[in-house]
């Protein structure tokens, strides 16, 4: 562990990954995490440490905006938490006892999953057999969850959006491993909830980003504390990094339409790629640091 | 039966606002805090690679303007807020008497304290 460290590189990841991380709707981890340990050579546990604590200021501050425009589904975002929670005790317990370079590669090897899931692909084609199926199967089970079925105003298209949620038992338990993966490499795990609520939930984008912010709230509330009992919490480290999120956040949210969202995704995938190879060469000890 | 879903959906957002108000407050008010501790780890001269302050002496610490008890005062602050939200949905179920979400917040502050009991020990 350095004895000190640079304040303003700190500061500058952590306005780079609240601005980029608001932007991509993906959190901030996969920024701070990586850049604290290459280049400013803080062990991969206090770093981890660092980037849960920040992205809970960040959760918290979207959750509020988000919340306040009804934007968010409460009492889904609470029933999938009671499974992400207990998979966030396991990964922070597992991220603690694991050693750095173990840690180091499985981080290596998300970033690289999740520079793949950036890219952009085509949709499978499904024939009007298989839609017809589908639909009839989300019909029958969706009756018993009823009660999870939300609305909210979206401005955009200036009308009342209503929806169904669809497989929340599928939900929950992939919501376990999201909370294992978030508080095992301090990211945020939106990676992991957004796709899996959009896609297998049908829940509309802005309803799944809003209530994925609560869902970190709880999850990486819950590693901080464990990375915090284990003393890999310092105050000199989470105190720039969190203020510089919460300003790159802000500003991140404000600009994000103005930004050509392809170009950045792909500076963005290509930028993890690079990251992701270097931390996996240098945890193998093929390259010095 | 219209009116319902209307007096139901306007409780809802009730309680959305609520947390909302909670959740900035709480943010701020760390977010303060943190800015307050570095400003003074900058300037005080404080070797900067301390641990956080353990709960027992905070308090007093805090009173000395300590910095590392300014930046761990606001992170309890911020770890705690997920905690506010659930005691607020709860309270709120419980007066609408809407018994799914209200067992659902049990559970999950059952696994919250399980959590934290496991931590400490």
């Amino acid at each position: 562990m350095p004895a000190d460290v640079n304040i303003w590189i700190l500061a500058g990841t952590g306005f780079t990954a609240g601005f980029l991380g608001s932007m991509l709707g993906i959190g901030g981890g996969f920024l701070i995490v990586p850049i604290m340990t290459l280049a400013l050579g803080i062990p991969i546990q206090y770093a981890i440490g660092s980037s849960l604590v920040s992205i809970v200021i960040n959760a918290c501050t979207a959750t509020g905006v988000y919340i306040s425009k009804h934007m968010t589904n409460l009492k889904l975002g609470l029933l999938l938490a009671c499974t992400l929670v207990p998979g966030a005790v396991a990964g922070a317990f597992l991220g603690a006892k694991l050693s750095s370079t173990v840690l180091t590669i499985i981080f290596g090897v998300l970033m690289l999953y999740v520079a793949y899931s950036m890219i952009p692909k085509k949709p499978r084609k499904l024939t009007e057999e298989q839609i017809e199926a589908q639909k009839l199967v989300l019909e029958k089970s969706h009756d018993r969850h009823a009660w999870l079925d939300d609305s909210y105003f979206d401005p955009s298209v200036n009308e009342e959006i209503s929806y169904q949620v669809h497989r929340p038992v599928t939900g929950m338990v992939t919501g376990f491993f999201g909370g294992m993966i978030s508080s095992m490499l301090g990211v945020g795990g939106g990676i992991i909830n957004v796709p899996v609520m959009n896609q297998l939930m049908k829940i509309p984008v802005k309803a799944t980003i809003a209530t994925s912010s609560l869902l970190l709230c709880f999850t990486t509330m819950t590693g901080s504390l464990i990375y915090a009992y284990n003393g890999y919490v310092l105050p000199y480290l989470i105190a720039p990094l969190c203020i510089s999120v919460f300003i790159g956040a802000r500003l991140g949210a404000t600009i994000a339409h103005r930004v050509h969202g392809k170009i950045l995704t792909m500076v963005f995938a290509v930028f993890l790629i690079l990251t992701a190879g270097l931390m996996i060469l240098r945890a193998l000890n093929v390259i010095g640091g | 039966m219209n009116s319902r879903i209307d007096e139901k959906h306007e409780k809802l957002h009730t309680l959305n606002r609520r947390v909302g108000l909670f959740l900035r407050a709480g943010t701020i008010v760390s977010l303060v805090l943190f800015l307050a501790g570095l400003i003074i780890f900058i300037v005080s001269g404080t070797p900067h690679m301390v641990a956080l302050t353990p709960i027992s002496s905070i308090i007093h610490d805090l009173l000395i303007l300590n910095p590392a008890s300014l930046v761990t005062a606001g992170l309890i602050i911020i770890l705690i807020m997920p905690l506010v939200i659930l005691i607020t949905a709860l309270a709120h179920f419980i007066v609408t008497r809407e018994t799914r979400p209200g067992v659902v917040c049990i559970v999950l502050l059952v696994m919250l304290a399980a959590s934290y009991v496991l931590v400490l020990k």
